[in-house]
């Protein structure tokens, strides 16, 4: 733990105590990295482009009204310092708000307000939407703002490899993209890979009236965002390999097959917002040693603290195992950490599940739903256990996923660590 | 570890198979009797270290565990983690054998036979030497162990090398040499490996899934 600083960093081992024998033997780390609160240090001023989809199925159920209630909310949340631009996309793109601060704050509302009038076509062409929306970014680009693009989108796009390229690559240049689905068309592969790989949140809005709730939400954490551009560096001792590791906290996702260079394995978080808490489980595989303390790993992050025009800042910490042949000690597990594990491995199963049922692999897709089902059960999550159980039954049945199932099965998943309650928060 | 339900070979101290993603017994912990399960005192159990003998100023401390030369005022090595500060600590078990291969054979008489017995089978193991190794043969190892369980194992829950049994004068001891699956004694928790527990006649002995009652006749 180190003190005094804007932000925290915990780890914590499945066991301190390694059992002295002569395999390999797998132990699981989790590292939490912990924000702290500063009044004093202010906020981290927008610079924030909305892009909405006035394709023709967002007029049904009126998901246009409440998009419409949604950004007048933002617009109202809006503080004097944030910049703010609004494009409408369908076939084609249209820059509704070009990005400003917004101080006839009436007017951009009867903007909006009248946003059924700009002509964009009826389809879904989401890369366009994307394009604009980063040329008005990069307009007033700076790294002292928050750059980030809120993406809403009802339907299939087309060129959805070009949407993820393009949000890569403006990744890259420090605009980060949360996504959000409405319905159930639009592509949950596509809007999550997007907020994963440059640092936003995917969500999933079943029922039009909760966009604008979905949208506070979304707001109010870009507006408490305190850290800037934090990379995770965990440097291995010799012999210590990676196998898997997953983000855990805010959501569950996989952060793929481990990268490690120079002995360090190094992962980009997100932005880290007042409050929120980020967390990565990694799996290690250790080799036998003698009995003895040993350092396996250390960890350490790398950011920014826009607020007082700090970069590359650190902190790091050691990561401790204790080998001993005393099986009173080996016999003790971190409880808080085998949670996350069980969650992560409904996760892994639930992933796997929907890959091998792609290809045909009904039987072993349906198993492994079952058994992640148990394991939600234990926990008390029936409701997403029976979703879990109603997708295999489709499954085993020869029907193909059902659509609104996975997505219900595969938000509901990455949400799962958030049900820990406070009882089972790391203490700080 | 083998999966119990798919018998996918995993890596020791899995929680979850990787293929069936059963849960696996727990990590680390004895299968059976395991000591309750609590969480660490602190996260990182730093060892308490004594007082390094003062390196000399600006100097290099050499790693005991693989030579790398670390800064003086480092407290693990840069390279392979081993602890600097703290002389690597004694190993606490794992006594090498006591002579066992040329110790006199069987008993002379008067002297009472003990053997163990295998549950199921009734099949009896007699203890024939003061120092006799039991486990599992593994020819292409050249392990062929004092008592050979193999037979009565058919799971392969023993290890090669599993535990030993020391005669000390009328005194029986038993001793788990770091065996995977463990032993236990009547039911208790699983034995420390390298410390010897001593046996009295009708102890039952668990190998794995494998039980034996000691006898002293």
């Amino acid at each position: 733990m180190t003190p005094n600083s804007e932000v925290n960093i915990k780890s914590t081992l499945s066991y301190s105590y390694m059992q002295v024998t002569s395999e390999d033997k797998l132990v699981y780390l989790l590292v939490d990295i912990l924000p702290v609160a500063q009044a004093s240090l202010g906020h981290v001023p927008l610079n924030l482009s909305l892009v909405l989809d006035k394709s023709g199925s967002m007029y049904a159920q009126e998901k246009l009204e409440y998009v419409k209630k949604a950004v007048i909310y933002v617009i109202d949340q809006l503080r004097s310092d944030d910049l703010s631009s609004i494009i409408a996309f369908a076939d084609r793109a249209r820059v509704v708000v070009p990005s400003q601060q917004i101080f006839d704050k009436g007017g951009v509302k009867n903007t909006v307000q009248r946003i059924d009038n700009v002509s964009v076509g009826g389809g879904t062409h989401m890369f366009k939407g994307i394009t604009a929306a980063c040329d008005e970014v990069m307009k007033n680009y700076s790294n002292s703002r928050k750059n980030h693009v809120i993406l809403l989108s009802d339907g299939l796009t087309v060129a959805e490899s070009k949407c993820l390229k393009k949000c890569k690559e403006e990744s890259a240049k420090g605009i980060s993209f949360s996504t959000l689905g409405v319905g159930n068309d639009f592509n949950q592969k596509l809007m999550m890979d997007i907020a994963d790989t440059t640092g936003g949140k995917s969500y999933y809005i079943d029922v039009p009236s909760d966009i604008p709730n979905i949208f506070a939400q979304e707001l109010k954490g870009v507006q408490s965002v305190i850290i800037q551009n934090p990379t995770l560096n965990l440097k291995l001792s010799k012999n210590i390999q990676v196998k898997r590791a997953y983000k855990v906290k805010p959501l569950i996702s996989d952060l793929g097959s481990p990268q490690v260079f120079n002995q360090t394995y190094s992962v980009k978080l997100s932005d880290l917002q007042k409050d929120e808490p980020q967390s990565v489980l990694y799996e290690l595989i250790l080799p036998s040693r003698q009995p003895g303390s040993y350092r396996i790993a250390q960890v350490n992050l790398e950011y920014d603290v826009p607020m007082k025009s700090e970069r590359g800042k650190q902190t790091s910490q050691d990561v401790i195992i204790v080998y001993t042949s005393d099986y009173n000690l080996t016999g003790m597990v971190d409880t808080y950490v085998m949670n996350l594990v069980d969650l992560v491995s409904v996760f892994r199963q639930q992933t796997r599940a929907l890959e091998l049922a792609q290809i045909g692999e009904h039987a072993k897709a349906t198993q492994l739903l079952k058994t992640a089902a148990t394991t939600l059960l234990d926990r008390g999550q029936s409701d997403l256990a029976t979703t879990f159980l109603e997708e295999a039954k489709n499954i085993e049945q020869g029907i193909n996923t059902s659509i609104a199932g996975t997505k219900k099965l595969e938000y509901g998943t990455r949400k799962l660590t958030q049900m820990l309650d406070d009882s089972f928060l790391p203490p700080i | 570890m083998k999966c119990p339900v798919c018998g996918v070979d995993n890596l020791e101290g899995s929680a979850y198979c990787d293929d069936c993603g059963s849960k696996l017994p727990t990590a680390g912990v004895a299968p059976i009797a395991a000591p309750p399960v609590a969480p660490p005192p602190v996260a990182i159990t730093p060892t308490p270290s004594p007082v390094p003998a003062a390196p000399p100023m600006g100097g290099k401390i050499t790693c005991p565990a693989c030579s790398y030369e670390n800064p003086a005022e480092e407290s693990f090595c840069s390279d392979c983690g081993a602890s600097l500060t703290a002389p690597s600590q004694p190993s606490p078990v794992i006594p090498s054998p006591v002579p066992s291969v040329d110790s006199p054979p069987i008993t002379p008489s008067g002297r009472p036979v003990a053997k163990l017995i295998e549950k199921k089978t009734q099949r009896e193991f007699p203890l024939t030497a003061d120092v006799m190794i039991a486990g599992r043969q593994s020819p292409a190892d050249n392990i062929f162990p004092d008592l050979d369980l193999t037979e009565v194992d058919t799971d392969s829950y023993i290890s090669r090398r599993h535990l030993q049994i020391i005669r000390q004068g009328e005194q029986y001891l038993v001793e788990d040499l770091g065996s995977s699956n463990g032993t236990f004694l009547n039911e208790g928790p699983r034995l420390n490996p390298g410390i010897q527990q001593p046996l009295n006649n009708g102890d039952r002995i668990q190998l794995g899934q494998t039980e034996f009652v000691f006898l002293i006749s």
